[in-house]
Order: structure tokens, then sequence, then C-alpha cells
């Protein structure tokens, strides 16, 4: 009988690998094989006509010598930090808002408003943003000019206003997908929680603060990885409306990567920034992971 | 018997000649070459019908050679990220069979092009006009077949705004000196400062290679040269006084003197708008005008000059090329497509004449419908003119970045001329020296 109970379960481990088989093999071959390869390629330089040589870590240092990857780089973290912060934020307002709406039916209806801008393309976005933000002719500039100044801001075209100009396109974009998973999370907190805590006396701000927040800290932890990682990837919009002008204010660092990789026809370079950026990505995920474990204990 | 032994005899000598003669017939049809290329390019934006003709002209070759059915099947790939697309393509040996590039880094990068057999190569180099000759070659041999001829910046200039200005429209300035002074007095500001109409548009973003290529005039007209690729040099050449002196009088033209500005968009679009008075651009943007602003009066003159003329000459060669990676056949009809295209006149003025573009051949300059651009006359004063130094080699975009990233820095006040051209050149340097 034990021996018939072993067999079954060889043969169910067996017939679980032949399910999970497809998506082994698409990630092996669409994203370790050319993780793998993106490494190897980091440590070699390109010659010319297609041509590559071992090189150690010489490409490493030719990058990190450049001034433009590490203003790239800050660039990048800066747009990340405000779109991020800004995101959660107004998302968890909003989520919450509608979470209190008893009306089902504008709760969804609302949701949907908030939603739209995520259904459309970020190449499409930056476009209409990049006409509202014209500091001539564009709607913002108009919208202003009731103050007097034609030209209040200068957005796009400004190398101090750039950053938080595109960040507002980023918020725009994925303010509705973090309500969504927010919004999802709020549903699923067991109303007997605050019942609970109402008969303790808890009422207005502590509630959220006692129960919501500890209780929607999981999803809030995902969407803030989802947006880091989405902040720190950045390239549509920017490519779209300034290709990392003015003079480099918005360069970040997938378009030092794009442009080595594929403008200056030199990948290697584009190797090592591939690397650099799952790096630090991989070191964002694993301190956020140990975070969430050390929160939910004292939860 | 012996008749019908002959009649059977005849009959099955019938049988098999007919079945032969079909046989011979249906293997002839099926002998037919069957080709289809695909013609990858992002110039669909510029020009509605310059590239689209090429399907048109294959269906026209197959009248012609009914041996053969020639297709050109045409991809537009958006602007903005070609590169990217040929780039992978060709890494993964799967690039198109034509392409619209520059052949100097796609040869030299890439070795993606199959040379130009060496009847058509001659043909060609008979055909072409002097500008256009150094376009669809690298290292001396011909492999592309030139897009354009007026394929170098030209002053072009608002009449309406230089009148208004109490400018003569027919007399555009023939130096810098008066292109500044005419810039000032077409500038407008607005009661809170801000720039409204600015007298010389200059590229600000975008791609700093492409920032470069527009700064080039300056240079030129100032005997500077960026690098000598011979010596591998851009030390000396790049931040050489003259070279200095132009890059500065560039950023002046922003910072000091305020008549250019950083706001109001691209050159293009400044001169489409009524916003500028003068900007630089190629002789495409007559028929890019002709389609975006058909409202706005303008003209075309030759660049001004400074210490010497600025020439022709360009940083984007842009020409026809074939895939190296196809089949023996598919390149043996590419190029009897082009034979037929070279060696056919009529075919390539309806192809420029239908397209509105200043074609790069002299054999069809004959037309009317060419002498009657405004860009004409200035083509026949530049073409005929100096050569400007060009920089058709392997690493283009890596050096022409460079050379952007210091116009940038000047312009924008970061940084004076003689400092980023310093820094420029040490950069340059480092990359000519792996080649």
């Amino acid at each position: 009988m034990k021996q018939k109970g072993h067999y079954l379960a060889k043969r169910l481990a067996r017939t679980g690998v032949f399910f999970i088989l497809p998506v082994l093999l698409y990630f092996i071959f669409l994203y370790w094989y050319p993780l793998f390869q993106a490494f190897e390629m980091s440590f070699k330089e390109m010659l010319p006509k297609m041509r590559m040589r071992f090189a150690g870590l010489k490409t490493y240092t030719e990058v990190f010598s450049e001034p433009l990857f590490w203003s790239s780089f800050l660039n990048t973290v800066i747009f990340t930090l405000i779109s991020v912060t800004i995101t959660v934020i107004l998302a968890l307002v909003v989520s919450i808002s509608l979470n209190n709406l008893h009306r089902t039916g504008l709760r969804n209806v609302l949701t949907m408003f908030y939603i739209t801008p995520t259904l459309v393309s970020l190449a499409a976005a930056a476009l209409i943003w990049d006409w509202i933000y014209q500091p001539l002719y564009g709607l913002a500039n108009r919208a202003f000019s009731i103050f007097g100044n034609s030209r209040l801001f200068l957005y796009l075209t400004s190398e101090t206003q750039v950053i938080p100009s595109l960040a507002v396109i980023n918020i725009w974009v994925r303010l509705g997908f973090s309500v969504l998973i927010l919004l999802s999370g709020l549903q699923s907190i067991p109303e007997t929680y605050f019942d609970a805590a109402r008969v303790d006396g808890a009422k207005g701000l502590k509630l959220y603060w006692h129960i919501t927040l500890p209780l929607l800290l999981p999803q809030i932890v995902v969407v803030t990885l989802l947006e880091f990682i989405f902040g720190l990837k950045v390239f549509d919009i920017v490519y779209v409306t300034t290709q990392g002008g003015p003079n480099f204010a918005s360069h970040t660092l997938m378009l030092y990567l794009y442009n080595n990789a594929f403008r200056h026809y030199r990948p290697d370079k584009g190797a090592v920034t591939a690397v650099f950026t799952f790096v630090v990505l991989l070191a964002f995920s694993v301190f956020q992971r140990r975070l969430v474990a050390r929160r939910r204990y004292e939860i | 018997m012996k008749a019908l032994k002959f009649g059977l005899a005849f009959l099955l000598m019938l049988t098999v000649a007919v079945s032969l003669g079909f046989t011979g017939g249906a293997q002839e049809e099926a002998e037919k070459a069957q080709v289809e290329v695909e013609h990858w390019t992002h110039w669909c934006p510029n020009n509605e019908v310059y590239e689209p003709f090429w399907e048109t002209a294959a269906q026209k070759f197959n009248v012609e050679h009914p041996e053969a059915d020639f297709k050109i099947k045409l991809n537009c790939v958006p602007y903005e990220g070609y590169e990217a697309k040929y780039s992978s393509a060709f890494e993964a040996g799967m690039g198109p069979g034509l392409f619209n590039g520059m052949t100097h880094v796609w040869v030299g990068q890439y070795d993606a092009c199959d040379p130009m057999p060496a009847d058509i190569a001659a043909k060609l180099d008979k055909i072409l006009v002097g500008s256009a000759k150094p376009y669809g070659v690298a290292n001396g041999k011909r492999y592309g077949v030139p897009v354009e001829g007026g394929n170098f910046m030209m002053l072009y200039y608002s009449v309406d705004l230089f009148k208004e200005a109490g400018l003569s429209p027919d007399k555009p300035p023939t130096t810098y000196t008066e292109l500044l002074e005419y810039s000032k007095k077409m500038t407008k500001k607005d009661a809170a400062g801000n720039l409204v109409q600015i007298g010389f548009g200059v590229r600000y973003a975008g791609h700093p290679f492409g920032i470069a290529d527009k700064a080039a005039p300056f240079f030129n007209a100032w005997g500077a040269e960026w690098m000598n690729w011979d010596k591998k040099k851009a030390s000396g050449y790049i931040n050489s006084p003259d070279g200095v002196e132009a890059l500065q009088f560039y950023g002046d033209l922003v910072q000091k003197h305020q008549v250019s500005s950083l706001e109001l968009g691209k050159p293009s679009a400044v001169l489409s708008q009524g916003l500028g008075g003068m900007i630089f651009r190629e002789s495409w943007l007559v028929g890019w005008m002709a389609q975006n602003a058909p409202d706005i009066n303008y003209r075309v003159a030759p660049l001004p000059r400074q210490k010497m003329e600025s020439g022709f000459g360009n940083n984007f060669p842009w020409a026809i090329n074939v895939g190296k990676h196809l089949t023996e056949v598919e390149k043996k009809w590419i190029w009897e497509f082009f034979r037929w295209y070279v060696n056919t006149p009529e075919i390539r003025k309806e192809h420029y004449v239908k397209s509105n573009m200043f074609p790069p051949f002299n054999d069809i300059l004959d037309d009317p419908t060419f002498s009657a651009r405004p860009d004409y006359g200035t083509w026949k004063t530049m073409g005929g003119g100096r050569a400007a130094p060009t920089y058709y080699i392997p690493p283009a975009h890596e050096v022409l970045t460079k050379v952007g990233e210091a116009v940038l820095d000047v312009m924008f006040g970061k940084s004076g001329a003689q400092a980023a051209l310093d820094k420029a050149a040490k950069e340059i340097d480092a990359i000519l020296a792996k080649y």
C-alpha cells in the first residue's frame, strides 16, 4: 500500500513537471538565456564589423567612468522617487475614498475613470502630454495664462521642470493600476475587524492607522515594488517626448542603454547598463521582501 | 496494315511532341523568377511618395522583364528607433532585402551591405550629381543608390518675417555676422520677456548626433574640422581656435544675443509655424513644407560664409542599400532591378517628379519641375562650390554624439566653447583609437 502511494506521488510529480514545462521553457529561452547572454556580453568589448572579444571589466570601467551614465542613473532615481511616492499616496487616498462609496454603481463608474489612462499606450500618453505641455500653445500654459504670464512653466523644455513633468505623465498613466490593486485589497479586509475595533473605542483615522493600513500592507508593498520597477525602467515616455533632453536633463538609464546598444552600436555598453539595472532592482526587491516579512511579524 | 502502323507511330510522335511542348511551357512558367524583397525605410514621414514608388517601379520592371515576378514590399519604420530595428535584424542575420540607411555605418559596423555590381556603379558615377557621389560608398566601394541630390544644409527664410522686420527678401544674409544682425531684427519678446518670435531656429532637442549635424555648417564656415580619420585624432581639430570661435558664435545666438530659443521647437517647426525667420535644413524640406505648411511664404538661399564658404556636405548621406545576407537569386534580381532603374531615365524622372524630391541624377535635371523648385538656384550654387568636410566613418554615430554633447553644453550655457570642445576632443580620440 505504501509502495503504491509512493508510486502515485512520483507519477503525480512527473505529471506536474509536464504541466509546468511550457512556462519553464518560456522562462528559460525568453528570460534566463538572454539574461545569461547579457551577463556574458557585459564582459566583452565591441569591435568593428559585429565582432566582440573578451575584455574582462574594461567595458564596466568605461561605462562607470562616464558622467552621463551616473547623471542618467540620478535622473532615473529622482523620477522614480517622485513617481512612486505620489502614485502610492494618491492611489491610497483614491482607493479608500472609492471603497467608502456605498453606491456600487457610482464606485464602478469612478473606478473606470481612474483605470482608463492605464489602458492608453505609453507612447500615446506621452504624445498627449507633449501637446499639453507645449510652452507656447499648450493647454497647460493656456490655462495658467489667467495668472498673467503666458509661459508660467516650461515643462519639458526646462532642465529643472522636465523630470517632475515626466513624472506627472507617469502618475497619470499608472494611478489606475495601483488603485485597482489597493481597492481589491481593501475589499478583502473583513468588516469584523473594524467592528471589533469600534467596540474597543477606536474611530476615525485610528481605524485606518491601526486596521486598514497594516492589513493593506502586502498590497501597498506590491504596488510600491511594481511602481519602483516600472519607474526604474522608464523609457517610452522619455523617448517620445524629450529623448533625454533638454541637455540630458531627462536622460534616463534605459535611454542610455538604448542609445548605446542601438544608436551607437555598442551593445557591450548596453549589456553593462542592463546588468547594473538588474542588480539594483534585485537588491531593492530583496530589501522590500525582508521588510515586509518583518512588518508582518510585528502585525 | 503498314498504313495503320505508320498512322499509329505518327500519332504517338505527335502526342509526345505535344506533351513535351506543354511540359516545356509549364517548366518555363515554373522557371519564372519569383522574388519578393522587403524594403525597410524610416523615410516615409519625410515624403509620402518617394519610398512607396519603389513598389510601383518593381511592377514596371516586370513589364519589361516578363521572365521575372519581382516584388518590393514596403515596410515603413518609425524614424525614431529605426536603428534598433535594423541593427537587431542584421545581428540576427535577418535584415531586409533593401533598406534606406547610411552605407558607411552599416558596412563599417555591421558588414550588412552587398557591394554593387561594377557596371551599375560605373553608370551611377556617370549620372550622379557631384554632391551626391560620396553617398552610398564605403571604403571606396559603391554599395547604395543615393536618395537625394540636395542632401546638404541650405538657408530657409521667411519672406513675411523679413518684410515685417524691414529686411529685403531679395537680400538674404551672406555672412554669419549678417545672419546675427538679421536675427536681432526679427526677434520678438512678450511683456514677460519670453521669446515669441526668433531670428534663427537652432536644433536643441533630440539625439545629440542630430544636434551636431545642425551645428556643422558653423564649424565649416569657420574652417574647422572635427577630426582627422587617417591620424585617428580629434584633438587639435575640433578644439582648434576656429572650432572654438564657431561654437561660441553658435552658443551666443542663444545665450548672449537671445535670437534663438530653446523652447519654441525644432527648426522645421519654427519655420512652418511662422515663429522664426531663418533655419538651416536640406532640400527634402521643400516637399515637406508643401505638404505641411503650404501657406508659409519662404525662400531658400545658400548658407552664409564667414572665414570661408560653409560648403555642401552632410552627416547623414542616405542611400538605398541591398542586404548582404540575401540568397544569390534574390541578389541577382535586386541588382537586375537597379540595373534597369539606373539605365531608365524616364522612371527616375517619374520617381522624383512625383515625390517632389531633388534628384541626385544629372541626366534628368532638365525637367522644369526641378528648375521651378525654390531650392534649385541654391542647389546649383552650393553644389558647384566647396565640399565641406564629411565624416563617413564606421563610428560616425558615436563621434557625432560627443560633438552634439559639446554643442548642447555651450547652447545651454553649461560650459564655454573651449572647455566643451577640449572634453569632446579627448572623448573622440578614445573612440578613434579603437579603429
